[in-house]
């Protein structure tokens, strides 16, 4: 039996409680009459375009997510570079880290240091940001990035992989006072308690940022991050043997060698840093 | 012969002589600044250093005017190591070293002035540098590390696994470029022991090379599917090369559930049973895999002496008759098509035919994808799997293919005990099961490979055959045991972990072989016994294509099949069998499909001669 409707073709929703309880939102493609259906079939053909545009279109918005960092690899960057593309490079690593070895013409911006946000106000709107950090894991919530973010900028994208993949493809750096290493010894998680026991005066240096050791630490652990040890480490006392406690272990041995540079005799660190401690107590 | 003697002396004391001067112009040039820079390093060592031959400014350039130098107005340019040592600063751009901790030559290759070579043998020179950094309960104080400190010159240090200046990685950062890196090392490990050299010197076998090799691991690694397969270092965990009967091995029954639970998540204890490298050792594991090995090729064996005489001898005979035939001026037209308007038999329903063309699909497949792995050391088989997408996709075709033919055998099963028990009446299921139209074997079977044989041998005429000959009995029936065996074991590969909750890991073991051969056993039989007996046999070749047409002439049915003609007649159903020919589509189907199905078939078969005999 056929159902007419005058309502039914009101895209609107129904004002009035009769019209209401008479429409079905889903059987639209059965009822009404022939104007109506030629109507009813626009609108299907319109939700039907809206529908496979949506997924034509999802590349196109998902390169340009507002408010989001994008990660982003070498070769991406590499290309951009070919074609002339704007970029700004930031290191936003620590200072020791960046001194050690930086991307040419990056900028340093330490991301746990509130400073110089001003920064993005001048880079240009069709400019792409890049972070990276040399040799601990950028901070996710860095106040840097939000602030790059809210700039306007084209995009604002993550080095996967950091340095490291930056020089894995064979692209230059530059050290502008590199941190001769020196033979620090790495020592196991499993072997850490018998280190407590037997080393003189040990003193367990956690170098991450400030955020990452308040979420967890070692026992007795002291918090000098590494963005700020070149300014801090005189205050470790120098009679005590040091275990250098990182994110993953790749920061730790700039850390000590950069301490023993200093004068610091028995500086030792922990292999793989955090993580590998977080996985041997799991 | 005066004059070259002559010509070479000459040469050589002009080389002499040029390389007198240079070497005094060095020392000249060291002295000079020696004067300032006194330091008994420069003073003292140098002179004696491996680099003692060389002047100062060969390192330390740029200095051109001594005066604003020794003012520190001017400075030398960076020493640059790679001037020289060309191929190992090639290296060691890319080396995990400088890539991810910004080392250059002077980090490892300290007090440069003073390196001297080592007195020491080089592995335990190289192995007390790394360990300078790295911690030496890794490496040192085990295994391999203990051997080369003890003095074995063959022991691994540790740039034989990690090279010297070309590291990589050692972990990965990501699964696939720790699946290269273990490829790698597997790749280094088999380097010594692999070589019966080395092997033998130090009282081990190349059998444990040998054997991983034979396991899903190690096919599976040959074949490219580095990401899927357990390397030398997943199990002995990197440096643990400890034998298995130290407590500190991870191969130590204590720890080798914890070490195979690392990849195998799902898995029952009793699953350590199984043996990664299956016969090195002749343990109790042993003796049950030799047992299994060799029923399985009693079992090739005897099929294939049966059935390989028989088609030899059926061939025989068969082309002898042909030939007999044509001197005598029979000219047969085996070749023409069949006319359409011809009335035929039917012999198979539009269900028998689906199933076989899936079959055929399924059973290709699981020879295309599995094939290169039982042979992954040929050449031929990283071919075959990247016909298929790569490992990965070869292995997922398989196990579809595998889904298939499971249901298709399910179904048969199905449709036997409906013939059996129609309408579930159990009543008289011996006499159906051994009627003319059951594929069980009868005594008549027997009388009919008696008379068979004697017609090979020309001494009686060739039997009288009923609907199903003996040899698609057989072919029928070898299905049932094939599938239990191939499926069964096919799905303890699959899911091995799941099944150490019902059987040991050892199990596993005699899976691989039970599926390997049972595989052999199905695809060669089907590419030469199947193959001749249906269409190569000369009266049908090259193709008999009643299975995909479902028809077949009465000429051919009384032929071939006279008992089953008469048996007809006598009740009377001849006429209710009678068709059409099979239409211009149908013929064409079945003459593409089976023909494309018997040329890949018989080359998928030179393809498993060729590693047979060449492997």
């Amino acid at each position: 039996m056929k159902k007419i409707n005058a309502d039914f073709f009101d895209l609107s929703f129904p004002r009035r409680r009769e019209s209401r309880k008479s429409i079905n939102a889903w059987d639209f493609r059965f009822h009404g009459n022939d104007d109506g259906d030629s109507f009813r079939y626009q609108q299907a053909a319109l939700f039907f375009a809206v529908f496979v545009l949506s997924f034509f279109c999802t590349p196109c918005f998902a390169g340009a997510q507002p408010g989001q960092i994008q990660s982003v690899n070498v070769q991406t960057i590499k290309g951009w570079m070919d074609q002339s593309e704007k970029i700004t490079i930031i290191d936003g690593g620590s200072v020791l880290a960046c001194m050690d070895a930086r991307i040419p013409g990056s900028v340093y911006l330490p991301c746990d240091e509130d400073k110089d946000r001003s920064f993005f106000s001048a880079v240009p709107k069709e400019s792409k940001i890049v972070f990276y950090s040399g040799l601990q894991p950028l901070d996710a919530d860095c106040a840097l990035i939000s602030s790059a973010l809210s700039s306007g900028v084209k995009g604002v994208y993550r080095l996967e992989g950091g340095l490291a993949e930056w020089r894995k493809a064979g692209l230059p750096v530059v050290s502008e006072k590199r941190t001769p290493r020196v033979a620090a010894q790495a020592i196991q998680v499993k072997q850490l308690p018998e280190w407590q026991k037997t080393a003189k005066n040990p003193l367990l240096i956690d170098i991450r940022s400030p955020k990452a050791f308040a979420a967890g630490h070692l026992d007795g652990a002291v918090n000098f991050p590494l963005s700020r040890l070149h300014v801090q480490y005189a205050d470790i006392p120098l009679d005590r043997t040091l275990l250098i406690v990182d994110d993953d272990g790749r920061a730790a041995f700039l850390a000590a060698s950069y301490l023993v540079r200093k004068g610091f005799l028995n500086v030792q660190r922990l292999q793989g840093g955090m993580s590998a401690y977080q996985r041997g107590t799991r | 012969m005066s004059k070259i003697l002559f010509r070479t002396i000459f040469i050589l004391a002009a080389l002499w002589m040029t390389w007198i001067p240079t070497q005094a112009v060095a020392q000249a040039q060291t002295a000079k600044c020696q004067t300032c820079h006194s330091d008994s390093a420069y003073a003292d060592h140098f002179a004696s250093s491996v680099h003692g031959n060389n002047a100062c400014t060969s390192c330390h350039t740029g200095i051109d005017n001594i005066s604003r130098h020794s003012a520190g107005e001017k400075k030398s340019n960076p020493v640059r190591c790679a001037s020289c040592h060309k191929e190992t600063a090639a290296a060691f751009i890319k080396d995990v070293h400088a890539t991810s901790q910004n080392m250059t030559c002077v980090d490892c290759h300290q007090k440069i002035h003073m390196v001297t070579k080592s007195d020491k043998p080089a592995k335990i020179a190289v192995q007390e540098k790394c360990v300078r950094c790295h911690n030496p309960e890794d490496f040192a104080l085990m295994g391999h590390g203990k051997a080369v400190a003890a003095g074995n010159a063959d022991s691994a240090t540790c740039t034989d696994c990690h090279r010297l200046h070309g590291i990589t990685g050692m972990s990965g950062a990501t699964p696939k470029e720790a699946a290269l890196l273990s490829e790698a090392y597997t790749a280094r490990c088999k380097s010594c022991h692999a070589d019966s050299g080395v092997t033998k010197r130090n009282n081990l076998s190349t059998a444990i090379s040998d054997t991983y090799d034979q396991t899903y691991h190690g096919k599976v690694l040959q074949v490219g599917n580095i990401e899927r397969a357990a390397g030398c270092a997943d199990c002995h965990t990197g440096h643990n090369t400890l034998k298995s009967s130290d407590p500190h091995s991870a191969l130590h029954p204590d720890n080798l559930y914890g070490s195979c639970k690392t990849c195998h998540t799902t898995m029952h204890k009793r699953f350590v049973s199984f043996e990664a490298h299956p016969g090195a050792v002749k343990g109790k594991t042993y003796r049950a895999l030799h047992i299994a090995e060799v029923f399985m090729i009693v079992l090739l064996v005897g099929t294939f002496a049966f059935f390989w005489l028989h088609t030899f001898l059926w061939w025989r005979r068969a082309y002898l008759d042909k030939c007999r035939k044509r001197k005598a001026g029979f000219i047969e037209d085996s070749l023409a098509p069949e006319c359409l308007d011809e009335k035929q038999i039917q012999r198979f329903s539009v269900t028998q035919r689906v199933m076989h063309v899936l079959l055929i699909l399924s059973f290709f497949t699981l020879v295309g994808t599995g094939f290169p792995i039982k042979y992954s050391e040929t050449a031929w088989a990283k071919v075959l799997v990247n016909i298929w997408g790569g490992p990965y996709m070869a292995g997922l075709f398989h196990r579809i293919a595998a889904l298939v033919l499971c249901a298709l055998f399910l179904y048969t099963l199905w449709l036997s005990i409906r013939f059996l028990f129609p309408k579930w009446q159990l009543r008289g299921w011996i006499g159906r099961l051994l009627s003319p139209d059951s594929l069980f074997p009868n005594l008549k079977d027997l009388q009919d490979i008696k008379r068979m044989f004697l017609w090979f041998f020309n001494k009686g005429p060739m039997p009288k055959l009923d609907r199903w000959t003996y040899w698609e009995k057989f072919d029928f029936l070898a299905v049932f045991w094939g599938m239990t065996a191939i499926g069964l074991s096919g799905f303890m590969l699959w899911f091995p972990g799941l099944f150490s909750y019902i059987v040991p890991g050892w199990v596993i073991n005699i899976a691989t072989i039970v599926h390997s051969e049972e595989a052999f056993l199905a695809a060669v039989f089907i590419f030469t016994v199947h193959f001749f007996n249906n269409h190569i046999v000369p009266n049908k070749f090259p193709l008999e294509p009643n299975i995909f047409t479902g028809r077949y002439t009465l000429e051919a049915m009384r032929e071939e099949r006279p008992l089953e003609y008469e048996r007809m007649v006598t009740e009377g159903k001849l006429e209710s069998l009678k068709r059409v020919g099979p239409g211009l589509w149908a013929q064409l189907f079945a003459s593409v499909f089976g023909l494309a199905s018997l040329v890949l078939g018989l080359f998928l078969l030179g393809l498993i001669f060729w590693a047979v005999l060449f492997y």
